[in-house]
């Protein structure tokens, strides 16, 4: 995350400053003395963008100064500048850890479970959605799908333990349908992935919707009287139509997407997993959480993040350059 | 009461506030800015996005205090009593009685003291300077004291945050057995100092503990003599379990079966619990045992194994350090534990299970037993009155593996040092000041006011012997408090803080129902407490190696463990089990606590 943040913010940046200073290439001098002019001449406009490369430098790049302490074995007592240098200490003992490749296969796996069920779930809603006639209708299905959204993960996760329980609701109707025996579906590492991602989608599915019902809306009618014309039907239309015109912008979103590859939210995994089920729902985010903040082992959690983050930007940047390659359609 | 105690803390800072407002602004803002520069620090050491805005809360305090004194000092006649700069009646009376020079100072000194809000406060006090107790202190030793208390759940991350980021409270208090790498680590960290020659020089009143009762000062200090922290002591106490077994009694009735002592006997109990439906709805739906689980913790479940005189983690045989799961027996308490989940006998949940969940299935009479504080036989005693007034729970026994076996308590609470204590940080600029405070607590005087509350309060009152007891306001409150709760309001007599605690009002606090005696007979008589591993420390060189080994096998031995248990994989994989854990470093990190128990035996 802190990484495509930082990808962004670059690109913002350049932006900032590109803008005003016309001709790429030269001499620095020459380059600066523009860059000087141009700030002059327009005062405003940067005075503007002062904000926005605040934030960045505060929030984004100063953070960057104690990513150091993956490189040292950093004690606070002794502050990030005095703790002693470790090299590269802490990124041998993680490849060498018992650890190591689960919360690869598991980060990498729950993702591409995410990609694989959760990316094409909110298009194809609001696909649906676009299909549907009747505005009263569409809008409760709106509302409906947009509530979970709404609602705290903590609470969302109170919910799924409940239901989940042995004698919960899910427990009680296939019992009662099917005549099952109560499972404990929380404490069974088969079931993790599962109910992470489906309750993901549940959760994300309407919100996700938005921006491609924005995309639809923006689609232009001619084009549908048209192949209403030559004949089109509503399958064909979606087909030929829709799905092309939103293209651009669930490619963009599959970009941004591939930079949280290596990358899931830890709150909601802690709030669901335990001992029992670590196996599969022990992730990279997780332990570093763990590491760092329970266990007071800093250096050593701060490299794995490092290294998580590294791998992130990686990605972003090889699906960008893929994109730009096939589809002309790229962040940057 | 609560209107009072409004009065007297809420007033004068409003007028305060009210009459600078002109410079509260630049404070706030600073403040800001401190935070929004604090949170960016942490960033990258924290990956949890939860993390910033915890560092953002702990690093806002110092900013906080520093804007304070200004606002104090700027208008001292504000709030000339409330405040205590001068010293009033209490202090005065105090010096007389010989104890230290009271006040401590009469300087303007506010200390910022890390200290975890116990629940039992929260009802009626959103602070712990909202409790009469510290607002005595403040009055007799003229020191004031600002309470960080962080979010419940997240005590220990929030401690760790405040550490990382450098923003160290004045005083400290931990269970410092859960902190990582123990007092070796916080001297390192700057969360602790030395405080061999401070207590040495400023602190006859503990100097004196000390000689009394020699284990208190070898409990609290490094194997080197540094001496950490301010401990809760509880040397003279009549009951040393807090905590145990215990057991539906109507129930055994009903079934005619006695009490449980083996192992064996635990298992037919069990059964008899999950098949002849004691609690008579007619449904199988009883829990025989409901332990409290929890995430990355060995569970209650692990106190069977003391039956094999074993735990889930350290403990002491005499002169040997064992870490239980390495040990042959550790197989059989987790076949054991397998059969019994099997058979329905444990809680299929248990590791979801988290203290309500227990509460709430133990008070509707669907879980014949558990492992409990002896406190909780009250807490049930009075929900069955209304929901099953047959219900009656007592304490039951240690198991033990066969007949004629000892039993023990692995984990004995009421223990001289239980390693809850405050330490005195780095940061510190007033540590004269501070070990005198923390000395006043281990004076006489603080002996009685930390037990029983100031002179007047309305739980406490002589009896004929002349000897303090609880009046009608504890044990029937009229606002409808619990005990603890109505007592806490008053003074820590139900909680922690540094001080020597008073077993007699313990037995008054704990031992309201007969069943509560018995309970504390039952689980201390012919009870062995030796196997409880001591606090021993690590050289400075090692900690973060035998910290990092520790919590790398804990985490991997309870994975397996509960996998085992649950059924989840094969016992056949108990071999590959033993092995990973000593391909991960295990024998190596009983090598450390072995030459560390050495070095404790031998201070």
């Amino acid at each position: 995350m802190a990484k495509s943040m930082v990808a962004k913010s670059a690109a913002l940046g350049g932006i900032g400053i590109g803008g005003g200073a016309p001709s790429p290439g030269g001499a620095l001098a020459g380059y600066l003395g523009r860059l000087g002019k141009n700030m002059r001449a327009y005062y405003q406009l940067y005075l503007l963008i002062i904000p926005v490369v605040a934030y960045y430098l505060v929030f984004h790049y100063w953070p960057m100064y104690g990513a150091q302490i993956a490189f040292k074995d950093f004690s606070p007592g002794e502050g990030i500048w005095g703790s002693p240098w470790a090299g590269l200490k802490h990124f041998r003992t993680y490849f060498g850890s018992y650890y190591f490749w689960r919360l690869i296969r598991n980060t990498l796996l729950l993702n591409v479970y995410n990609l694989l069920y959760g990316f094409p779930a909110p298009i194809i809603l609001a696909l649906l959605i676009n299909e549907v006639r009747s505005r009263g209708y569409k809008r409760a299905v709106q509302t409906i799908t947009y509530i979970p959204h709404f609602i705290s993960l903590i609470v969302i996760c109170g919910l799924l333990k409940d239901m989940l329980n042995a004698n919960g609701l899910i427990n009680y109707l296939l019992n009662a349908a099917f005549g099952r025996e109560g499972v404990a579906y929380l404490l069974d590492p088969r079931y993790f992935r599962t109910i992470y991602v489906a309750s993901g989608i549940w959760q994300q599915i309407g919100w996700g919707s938005i921006i491609y019902l924005a995309a639809i809306t923006s689609i232009d009618q001619e084009l549908y009287e048209a192949a209403s014309i030559d004949g089109a039907r509503r399958l064909r239309k979606l087909i030929h139509i829709t799905i092309p015109s939103i293209l651009p912008t669930i490619i963009i979103m599959l970009i941004m997407r591939m930079g949280q590859m290596m990358n899931v939210g830890a709150e909601k995994v802690m709030l669901l997993y335990n001992s029992a089920t670590y196996e599969t729902a022990d992730v990279i985010s997780t332990f570093v959480y763990r590491k760092g903040l329970l266990e007071m082992d800093y250096s050593y959690s701060a490299a794995v993040g490092l290294l998580n983050s590294i791998v992130n930007f990686a990605l972003v940047a090889s699906s960008n350059s893929i994109s730009k390659r096939f589809s002309e359609t790229s962040l940057w | 009461m609560k209107m009072i105690l409004k009065k007297i803390h809420g007033t004068p800072g409003l007028c305060r506030r009210g009459a600078r407002r002109g410079r509260l602004l630049p404070a706030l803002l600073a403040a800001l800015l401190a935070v929004a520069l604090a949170s960016g620090c942490a960033a990258p050491a924290a990956t949890a996005p939860a993390a910033t805005s915890g560092t953002a809360a702990a690093s806002a305090e110092p900013a906080a205090t520093s804007a304070e004194p200004t606002a104090t000092s700027a208008e001292p006649a504000a709030a000339p009593g409330a405040d205590g700069g001068g010293a009033p009646e209490g202090g005065q009376g105090a010096s007389e009685a010989g104890g230290p020079s009271l006040p401590i100072t009469t300087e303007d000194i506010t200390l910022t003291y890390f200290m975890p809000l116990n629940p039992k406060v929260t009802k009626t006090c959103k602070d712990y300077s909202e409790v009469l107790y510290y607002q005595e202190l403040e009055k007799r030793t003229g020191i004031k004291i600002r309470f960080i208390h962080p979010a419940m759940g997240s005590e220990s991350e929030q401690l760790n945050l405040a550490i990382s980021s450098g923003d160290l409270p004045d005083l400290c208090w931990q269970g410092w057995t859960g902190y990582p790498g123990g007092y070796t680590k916080a001297l390192k960290d700057g969360i602790a100092t030395d405080l061999r020659e401070p207590i040495e020089q400023w602190a006859p009143n503990l100097m004196k503990t000390y000689e009394q009762w020699p284990v208190v000062r070898v409990d609290t200090s490094t194997d080197n003599g540094e001496i950490v922290i301010f401990p809760i002591i509880y040397v003279d106490m009549e009951q040393i379990s807090q905590s145990g077994f215990f057991m539906r009694y109507d129930w055994l009735e009903k079934l005619g079966l006695e009490p449980p002592e083996t192992m064996d006997d635990w298992h037919a109990v069990l059964t008899a619990f999950k098949t002849q439906d004691p609690n008579g709805n007619g449904l199988a739906d009883e829990i025989p045992f409901s332990p409290v689980g929890g995430n990355n913790s060995d569970t209650q479940i692990v106190k069977f194994a003391s039956a094999w005189r074993l735990d889930g983690d350290f403990l002491r045989w005499g002169d040997h350090a064992v870490y239980s799961p390495l040990e042959p027996d550790f197989k059989i308490f987790v076949e054991t534990m397998r059969e019994w989940y099997a058979e329905g006998l444990i809680d299929p949940q248990y590791l979801a299970n988290d203290q309500k969940m227990v509460d709430d299935l133990m008070g509707t009479s669907v879980a014949g037993s558990a492992f409990e504080r002896n406190s909780k036989t009250s807490a049930l005693m009075t929900i069955f009155k209304t929901t099953d007034p047959d219900g009656v729970v007592q304490g039951v026994r240690f198991p033990v593996a066969s007949e004629g076996g000892v039993p023990a308590n692995v984990n004995a609470w009421l223990v001289p040092i239980n390693q809850g204590g405050a330490t005195i940080s780095r940061q510190n600029k007033y540590v004269e000041e501070s070990v005198k405070w923390f000395d006043y607590l281990y004076s006489d005087e603080g002996f009685y006011l930390g037990n029983w509350g100031p002179e007047g309060a309305e739980m406490t009152e002589i009896g004929e012997d002349g000897l303090p007891r609880l009046t009608e306001y504890a044990t029937s409150n009229p606002d409808g408090l619990s005990m603890d709760e109505a007592i806490c309001r008053i003074c820590p007599g139900g909680m922690d803080s540094a001080r020597r605690y008073d077993p007699r009002l313990y037995t008054q606090r704990m031992m309201i129902f007969p069943q509560q005696f018995d309970t504390a007979e039952i689980w201390d008589s012919g009870t062995d407490f030796s196997l409880r591993y001591p606090n021993v420390s690590f050289k400075e060189d090692e900690v973060s190696e035998v910290t990092s080994l520790l919590n790398d096998i804990n985490t991997y031995k309870r994975e397996m463990m509960h996998k085992m248990i649950m059924g989840q994989i094969g016992m056949d994989q108990y071999d590959t089990f033993i092995a990973t854990m000593k391909g991960m470093g295990a024998d190596r990190l009983v090598e450390y606590h072995q030459s560390a128990l050495d070095r404790y035996l031998a201070r």
